[in-house]
């Protein structure tokens, strides 16, 4: 799957000043303190347990919007807001109402239509917000945790066999962003410039270029004493374009970089090299003979597209993935309770399980900062719920799935937080946490070069008696990366390669990590976004450090018009008026 | 500005009304274009004989702020065009509707974003995307019509008007920063009034200026730049009564610019006064289902003409044949009282010293506004017209309107109801007592104020209205003090609630609102006198309901 978004959050430890006004954090966190122990001390229903544990997060941030098109700007703006969030258990750390589910109970999730957080130092009024979004959430949580309870009784259980809550280390720590914003006249200026470029290019449709910018803090205080800010810069730069090829088909295409903001863009340079690059790639592109076969063979995948690979197929969905997911126990009756039960023993005591070849392993070294000069944005010290990370997790080990990344909420393979819920940024300058890597290295136990690789390849297609096999391999950019890559049939007589374009390849399968037949010697080190959704998502910064080629001895993809393959013709009725 | 004629061959009449000589590249921008566009489509098999641009520049400001905090101030500013492209001819085009329905046609028409800048290209590219879909969708419209059928009718799909030229100067931007210095104190002050009261669950005010140039350019040869500005303070609030039912009340105020608006002396009243009624609403009981006499005070009274007669006299939706058409053929019939007359009048920005915000110069068809009498001594005069004929020879009288970004419609403005049979607000009190006497009613009910209503009138439908309430008592036909009651939605049927109007007051209101319909949501206004109905019929409104929080309010644990 290609990217569709490259974002960027700096995620800067270092202390600074205080971004918002004057006192701001004081008074936020002054608020937050007060309202967890009125709340805790006082919050009770009747007949119902107290909280047990109550923690806010609260982001007070700013943002910058500009989207242009041809010069011309369709927006710009600098937002303040901000937002919080409030959890609230009752019970305690193994037993508590979370990581359950009554079909019978109404529950509140705590929005409060009548309740926004002050955007002004209102004391009063953050405690006001704080207030009524606890009471909402608090009448849930002990409501669950009395039905959990009476579940219990029924099964004449004490417990679960998997905690709802880990017991961690307490931190204290507060760094604030830096004071100040860029200047939005200066990167509006920059923006339409870049946005004319696309007049170069023959006949664009829509051609648009959007920049987003945020900054601010990220405020998490929690009743067990936990006390942490951290401040969030993001930046990010996305372009698309659109063409009509010579079948009337549109050809989208998108480059995104990640921006270094000071005054205005500071890599401004080098990303306009790269728009004008990107727009002769996608015109080329559309000239480029479309590959309309049903394929099933080998395919050598090259660069960037390798951190698709994994990304998709170790970051996915399904079970076999390095992201713990926690279900719900859902009272049923109990033939099915109890059978959930069992399930969730037998998983326990379950060995490791084999999702790809022994040649593959997987760790996480979150504390990372740098490798081979090159920067690893994904690199932490803290996770969104105040939680330090260890310096190694061996998450696959020889093609076994030892744990995974975890917050608090224990998994099967993760019964103890090991640091990776991680503050994922949202356009609508939301904070909240999320599992995600930091920076992931990616292993294969006897690497061979390219040129091996493609011989393998040639043999593979050769063995199944294939005319040709296929070749991917990204286009690169100085400053940002793109949606474009290049894909070729390889003869397998004369190794002769030609051109094709290919579109929506998916490298997503449930088999394909144990698909894979080799991969190569070199190291490609890449920071990418996770959890992004296309233009304008949210994400985590992550870094990934594997080999720059691999080789998949099996792979499948329908580019015929009934298939994979995007068509989506349009007709102008009108010439474009940029027509040459 | 001199007149040029785009490459319609069609002579009209010319209207020049140039108050400001000052180029506007916009304008030249689009018209090139236009032209453009006009040479090309106009020779298509399917051809383009009408093209026009409705662009809207668009500068908003929002202030919020609840319970004394400041929750959004947001300034923002959008520029779009919505394209309308018509084939075939004014006699039979893209927009005919035949008994077999009406064809397919778009809200949204051909709308896209235009950028802040006059970025000539940008502009360009914007105006081809969208006439490109307008023209798609108007050609597949025109080609479903037959045409040797509907030719037949007799009555043509597009009214020809005066060509106009009309540029006004543009107003000039008020700082938001000042905008936001003056209003964010006065406003969170106005808030915190709703903290004194642990029972009110929400107490907002939010404070809306928008302004800006809205253009109309056309292949007929009409250039028109005018002006829009309304400004607008919101107050919400709810209070949580004792069964734990939300009870909202609100209150508007409208003028052309934020200077205009009340004092704050005025507005500190009216909060006030807003937090005793709240406080005796949270104690009142719920009103039964009823059928008998009431009084509607003025703006109450403005609503329901609004909903039940209004919606009736928008000519647009009288030609759809699924539109029950409760008026279409009633021109020179009673439809209503005999002491009753209606008027609309977007010529008019104020009446009897209220602002009227469904003013404007001309309408989104790029026609002059124009007060029409709809109703003469009860009797049917006229509908409200777009440049849609409904019957022969017929032209708009400028009610075509619009939301920004969606295609016009012919819709209220102004809507002024006057009486010849007034008489004091006591008297109307004796004719509802006597009428509940006569009906064996206990009491009747005074409707003094409302949030709004809505009503069908397509025929998949029954052909009903409903009038949210806000503010409605009891009045005892045996002397008893009145009595406020909640929980009250307004039923009917039009036709049988115009024959129960008896009376009017001596005194008008006028009710401010956001009207949604076809075209999207547009200012209007309607004012009215109090009015006695001899029966009405109400049911029990849907409830919304908050638990009362477990812990009070935290500010209640501040030492002030």
């Amino acid at each position: 799957m290609m990217k569709q978004t490259i974002l960027v959050l700096l995620l800067s430890m270092s202390s600074g000043f205080t971004f918002a006004q004057d006192g701001s954090e004081k008074i936020i966190l002054k608020a937050i303190r007060d309202e967890i122990d009125r709340n805790m001390n006082e919050l009770q229903l009747e007949d119902h347990e107290k909280p047990f544990f109550i923690s806010y997060a609260v982001t007070d941030m700013k943002q910058i919007n500009i989207n242009a098109m041809l010069g011309g700007v369709f927006n710009s703006s600098l937002d303040s807001a901000r937002g919080w969030s409030t959890r609230v258990m009752v019970g305690g750390y193994h037993t508590n109402d979370e990581n359950y589910y009554d079909a019978a109970l109404s529950i509140n999730n705590g929005a409060n239509p009548n309740s926004r957080i002050p955007i002004d130092d209102n004391y009063e009024g953050i405690r006001r917000s704080l207030w009524l979004s606890t009471n909402n959430i608090y009448k849930s949580a002990a409501k669950l945790y009395k039905s959990k309870n009476e579940m219990l009784s029924e099964l004449e259980l004490d417990s679960l066999p998997l905690g709802d809550f880990s017991r961690e280390a307490i931190v204290k720590k507060y760094d604030y962003a830096s004071s100040g914003m860029p200047d939005k006249n200066k990167i509006e200026a920059q923006i339409a410039e870049l946005s004319s470029l696309f007049l170069n290019a023959p006949s664009p449709i829509r051609p648009s270029v959007g920049f987003h910018y945020v900054k601010g803090d990220y405020y998490f205080l929690s009743s067990e004493g936990m006390e942490i800010v951290i401040p969030i810069e993001l930046g990010l730069l996305s372009t698309q374009m659109q063409l009509l090829d010579e079948d009337q088909n549109f050809l989208l295409e998108q480059y995104n970089a990640i921006v270094q903001v000071d005054e205005g863009i500071s890599d401004f340079e080098q990303i306009k090299g790269d728009i004008q690059k990107f727009i002769h790639l996608v015109d080329t592109k559309s000239k480029t003979a479309v590959f309309e076969d049903l394929y099933f063979g080998p395919i050598l995948i090259e660069g960037e597209l390798t951190i698709d690979f994994f990304m998709s197929n170790l970051m996915g969905g399904n079970n076999q993935t390095i992201v713990a997911r926690r279900s719900s126990l859902s009272r049923e009756t109990e033939e099915i309770t109890k059978g959930s039960i069992s399930d969730l023993e037998k998983e326990i005591k379950r060995d490791p399980r084999r999702i790809a070849k022994p040649n593959l392993s997987v760790y996480e070294i979150p504390h990372l900062k740098n490798l081979n000069g090159i920067e690893l944005m994904g690199h932490f010290s803290m996770d969104a719920e105040g939680i330090v990370p260890p310096d190694t997790l061996k998450l696959i080990e020889k093609g076994k799935l030892l744990t995974q990344l975890n917050g608090r909420t224990p998994s099967v393979l993760a019964p103890k937080s090991n640091g990776h819920k991680r503050l994922n940024v949202g356009y609508g300058m939301n904070a909240y946490g999320a599992i995600a890597p930091g920076v992931l290295s990616i292993n294969w136990a006897n690497p061979v070069n390219k040129s091996k690789l493609k011989k393998d390849l040639i043999n593979e297609g050769s063995e199944m008696q294939l005319e040709y096999v296929l070749r991917v391999a990204p286009v690169n950019f100085q400053a940002g990366s793109s949606s474009l890559y290049k894909a070729y049939k390889v003869n397998i007589n004369t190794g002769e390669e030609t051109e094709v374009r290919i579109n929506n390849i998916n490298f997503t399968s449930s088999n394909s990590l144990m698909r894979i037949a080799g991969m190569s010697d070199q190291t490609l080190i890449s920071n990418e976004m996770y959890g992004s959704g296309g233009y304008g998502a949210s994400g985590v910064p992550i870094s990934i450090i594997l080999p720059d080629a691999m080789l998949l001895d099996g792979f499948e993809h329908d580019n015929s018009r009934n298939g994979g393959y995007n068509y989506s013709r349009y007709s102008p009725s009108l010439p474009s008026p940029l027509e040459k | 500005m001199s007149f040029r004629p785009f490459y319609s061959s069609l002579i009209f009449l010319l209207s020049i009304t140039t108050l400001s000589a000052q180029s506007d590249p916009l304008v030249d921008i689009m018209k090139e274009e236009m032209n453009r566009q006009y040479e090309i489509l106009s020779k298509k098999t399917v051809p383009a004989y009408f093209i026009s641009y409705k662009a809207s520049d668009n500068h908003t400001f929002n202030l919020t702020s609840s319970f004394g905090s400041l929750v959004d101030v947001n300034k923002s500013r959008s520029r779009s065009v919505n394209v309308i492209v018509r084939v075939g001819d004014y006699d039979l085009d893209n927009s005919h509707s035949s008994k077999q329905g009406t064809r397919f046609q778009s809200r949204y028409g051909g709308t896209v974003p235009l950028p802040l800048n006059d970025n000539k290209e940008s502009i360009q590219q914007s105006l081809w995307l969208a006439s490109d879909l307008a023209y798609k969708i108007s050609s597949e419209s025109y080609k479903m019509i037959d045409k040797a059928k509907e030719s037949e009718t007799d009555r043509a799909d597009f009214s020809k008007e005066e060509i106009v030229e009309y540029l006004e100067a543009p107003i000039s931007e008020d700082s938001i920063d000042l905008l936001t210095m003056q209003w964010s104190k006065k406003m969170t002050a106005w808030s915190s009034s709703f903290l004194d009261n642990d029972d009110i669950v929400e107490g907002t005010v939010q404070m809306r200026y928008s302004y800006g140039p809205q253009y109309f350019i056309s292949t007929e040869g009409t250039t028109i730049r005018q002006n829009q500005a309304n400004a607008e303070i919101q107050i919400s609030a709810s209070i949580r009564s004792e069964d734990g039912n939300i009870i909202p009340l609100h209150k508007s105020y409208f003028a052309a610019k934020p200077s205009d608006l009340p004092l704050e002396k005025n507005i500190s009243a009216d909060i006030q006064n807003m937090i005793t009624k709240l406080g005796q609403l949270k104690t009142a009981p719920l009103a039964e289902p009823y059928a008998g006499p009431a009084i509607f005070s003025g703006s109450s009274s403005g609503v329901f003409f609004h909903e039940i007669f209004g919606h009736r006299i928008e000519a647009d939706r009288l030609s759809k044949n699924d539109d029950s058409q409760t008026f279409k053929e009633k021109i020179g019939q009673r439809v209503l009282p005999k002491f009753i007359d209606v008027t609309s009048d977007p010529t008019l920005d104020s009446y009897k010293d209220y602002y009227l915000s469904g003013t404007y110069v001309y309408d989104e068809e790029g026609v002059k506004s124009q007060r029409v009498e709809l109703v003469e001594d009860g009797i049917l005069k006229d509908f409200l017209r777009s440049r849609k004929p409904l019957t022969k020879g017929q032209k708009s009288n400028g009610h075509s309107r619009a939301q920004t970004g969606l295609s016009p419609v012919s819709r209220q403005s102004n809507l002024i109801i006057s009486s010849e049979k007034r008489v004091p607000d006591e008297d109307l009190r004796k004719m509802l007592i006597k009428a509940c006497k006569k009906q064996k009613a206990s009491f009747g009910l005074y409707i003094k104020s409302v949030a709004g209503g809505y009503t069908m009138t397509d025929r998949y439908r029954p052909n009903a209205f409903s009038i949210t309430p806000t503010e409605v008592y009891k009045i005892y036909a045996d002397g008893r003090p009145d009595e406020l009651v909640r929980g009250v939605d307004l039923i009917g049927t039009p036709l049988t609630m115009f024959s129960e109007i008896q009376a009017t007051g001596n005194s008008d209101e006028i009710f401010y609102g956001y009207c949604g319909a076809e075209s999207g949501y547009i200012p209007v206004t309607a004012t009215a006198p109090a009015i006695f109905v001899r029966k009405i019929e109400t049911q029990k409104r849907l409830e919304r309901n908050i638990d009362e929080p477990i812990l009070e309010d935290p500010n209640f644990h501040i030492e002030k």
